[in-house]
């Protein structure tokens, strides 16, 4: 098991409590952590990626207890293992697309194996956009581009928050397709927090979350 | 791709907030550089060219105006003492060194001093070509006044480049040539001080009285050698019959028995008190001490450079605001991207990197510049105040100094001051709840 969570609960001034079901994602498996806005998907998946020590409950990965380990060795074993792909994707903008890709390896302090970067560039059919600046990049190729940062240091689990919420229904699903292409390819979990019902259909393995800010008010 | 690689980066995507916030570091640490330079390039010429004259005596005035034009040659003198009081001075016991000065005429702007052999050693002043002076009339020439050896030039009296009152009756032969020294020297004419005596002696019996009375008061107003010469057409009679008279107090206007002004060399730092004092109390000359009188003349300039500085510190402080804004600003636009760096594995510490390493890069490339800019501005400083000339070696000012460091680490040190409390600010994102803020 690579990832397993127990009686995770967050308590944080100002906003509901929230607790969440008990997970566990093994490698490869295709996991949809369902829900709508409110129920506390993002601060779950920060949770996991050792960004926020849940108040209650713990996080094991592979076997060992996340939030025992020192903060900069969270920061590494996050680096090195989670791969990210956010919604509103968060390119740098001072940086080309080359580097933005480029500084998954960096700030992991890792490098990627040899012609990774540019096989994933070329694979991804953004070689001739390499050197631009996000903001000269399509929607989609911003996309692509996030996602390939992602997956540069072929990490053991892909985390994808909200990555289809502001796509059409064909912009959707191809970038569903892709994810799980990469996740296949790379040998990775997929964990996508969502509260778009389009991509349902494509899980079997689904988690619901519940709005617990109406349920406490 | 490190932090300074995101830091140049991020100073790139923002150019016109960065280079505003590098020309303030600029502008505060020129000003800081440029006084300091400057200060210390006036003060260091002062003392080379007065290295050797520990005291001046000269007629009673301004001790500061006897010092600035017989040591500097830089004001106009305000009268004449005679020989005889050189003389006294010179068998004085306390003396190790007297050197009579004879001013008053100038070649083309140069100004002619009549003086011993000893005034070149003054300056160490090493021969180009030719000799020294052995007879009247024979002049050495300093490094820049362009003559060379055996050109025959003829003085005018006073001290302006474009004077029409020329010495014509005898010329000034050039035996020698100097080689630069980088004092007053260099553009001086240097002569027997008989030369000097002697032409005003015989200049005065060529024409009659009321052309040496001009002369004389000339030595006194330069600036206005005509309106002299009228003001004082009425007092002529009273001068009618000075040349004959050896009378002390007549014989300051035989100009054949006077010099201008005695460098002295004491025996003594002992001497070096008490002689002033004692020619001051006994005599109707004034005794000066170089150092002390440029002391106090620096220190009267002293509220202009204060004043500069307090500018130059206002500009290093504003600029610190400035990067503290620029970079509190450029966080709150970019606190996603650092919460990106951090879930792709960056550590806080390395965010505190980053945010420093920008306002290092700003404010070191600014301190740089304004290292540059400062010499710049001493330098012109130097070469376009005319009394400056000579006296203070411009292109000194143009050499990187040891204290260059201590200024560009002064604005560093500001700049990452600035930035600390931003760099922190940056490292304590609170990522979990940015993310889910930043959530639509």
């Amino acid at each position: 098991m690579f990832l397993k969570t127990t009686n995770i609960g967050v308590h944080r001034k100002g906003s509901a409590s929230l607790s969440f079901p008990d997970l566990s994602v093994n490698t490869r498996d295709s996991v949809l952590l369902l829900g709508p806005s409110g129920s506390g998907k993002t601060t779950l998946l920060s949770v996991l990626a050792g960004l926020l020590k849940p108040s209650e409950g713990n996080v094991q990965i592979e076997g060992n207890d996340f939030y025992a380990m020192s903060s900069a060795k969270r920061d590494q074993v996050r680096g090195q293992n989670f791969g990210f792909v956010f919604q509103t994707l968060h390119l740098l903008p001072s940086l080309t697309l080359r580097q933005n890709i480029a500084l998954a390896a960096d700030m992991a302090k890792a490098s990627p194996e040899d012609g990774r970067l540019d096989s994933l560039i070329q694979n991804l059919g953004l070689a001739d956009k390499a050197h631009r600046k996000p903001d000269a990049l399509s929607q989609g190729e911003q996309q692509r581009a996030a996602i390939a940062r992602a997956v540069l240091l072929r990490p053991k689990i892909i985390m994808a928050d909200e990555p289809t919420s502001a796509l059409d229904d064909e912009n959707a699903q191809k970038v569903i397709d892709l994810l799980e292409a990469q996740a296949k390819d790379t040998g990775a979990a997929l964990l996508i927090a969502t509260h778009d019902n389009r991509i349902t259909n494509r899980f079997k393995n689904i988690i619901t979350l519940t709005d617990q800010t109406k349920e406490a008010a | 791709m490190n932090a300074l690689t995101l830091a140049v980066a991020s100073i790139k995507s923002r150019p016109l907030h960065s280079s505003l916030c590098m020309a303030a570091v600029a502008a505060g640490i020129a000003l800081l550089c440029a006084v300091f330079l400057f200060s210390q390039s006036v003060a260091a010429g002062f003392a080379r060219n007065a290295q050797g004259i520990d005291i001046v005596v000269g007629t009673k005035g301004s001790p500061l105006q006897m010092v600035l034009s017989s040591v500097y040659h830089a004001d106009i003198p305000a009268g004449n003492i005679t020989m005889a009081d050189y003389e006294e001075l010179r068998r004085s016991r306390q003396v190790r060194q007297a050197i009579p000065l004879a001013l008053g005429d100038s070649y083309k702007g140069f100004r002619m001093v009549g003086a011993t052999p000893a005034y070149l050693d003054l300056y160490k002043a090493e021969f180009k070509s030719g000799a020294v002076f052995s007879k009247p009339f024979e002049t050495v020439a300093g490094a820049n006044t362009g003559l060379k050896v055996g050109d025959d030039i003829a003085v005018t009296h006073g001290f302006a480049a474009n004077s029409d009152d020329v010495h014509d009756a005898h010329l000034y032969k050039i035996t020698g040539v100097l080689k630069p020294t980088g004092t007053v020297l260099d553009k001086l004419l240097v002569t027997q001080v008989e030369s000097v005596q002697q032409l005003h002696a015989s200049h005065g019996h060529h024409h009659d009285d009321e052309t040496e009375h001009e002369h004389e008061h000339d030595d006194h107003e330069h600036e206005h050698e005509h309106e002299n010469h009228a003001d004082h057409d009425d007092d002529e009679q009273e001068h009618d019959h000075e040349a004959h008279d050896n009378h002390e107090h007549e014989a300051e206007k035989d100009l054949s028995q006077q010099v201008t002004a005695v460098l002295l060399k004491v025996r003594s730092p002992v001497d070096l008190m008490n002689l002033p004092r004692k020619i001051n109390e006994s005599s109707n000359v004034m005794a000066a001490v170089p150092s002390y009188e440029m002391a106090r003349f620096t220190k009267s300039l002293g509220i202009g450079k204060q004043l500069i500085i307090v500018l130059g510190t206002g500009f290093v402080i504003l600029s610190a605001l400035m990067l503290l804004a620029s970079l509190a600003s450029g966080l709150a636009l970019r606190r996603y991207d650092l919460a990106v760096l951090r879930v792709l594995g960056a550590t806080p510490g390395r965010l505190f990197a980053t945010v420093m390493a920008e306002a290092a890069l700003i404010s070191g490339i600014g301190a740089f510049v304004g290292v540059i800019l400062g010499h710049l501005i001493a330098f012109s400083a130097v070469l376009y105040i005319e009394s400056l000339r000579g006296l203070v070696l411009p292109e000194v000012l143009l050499v990187p100094q040891v204290t260059d460091i201590w200024f560009i680490l002064l604005g560093l040190g500001t700049g990452l001051l600035a930035a600390f409390v931003p760099s922190l600010t940056a490292a304590r994102t609170d990522i979990a709840s940015l993310l889910a803020k930043g959530r639509s």
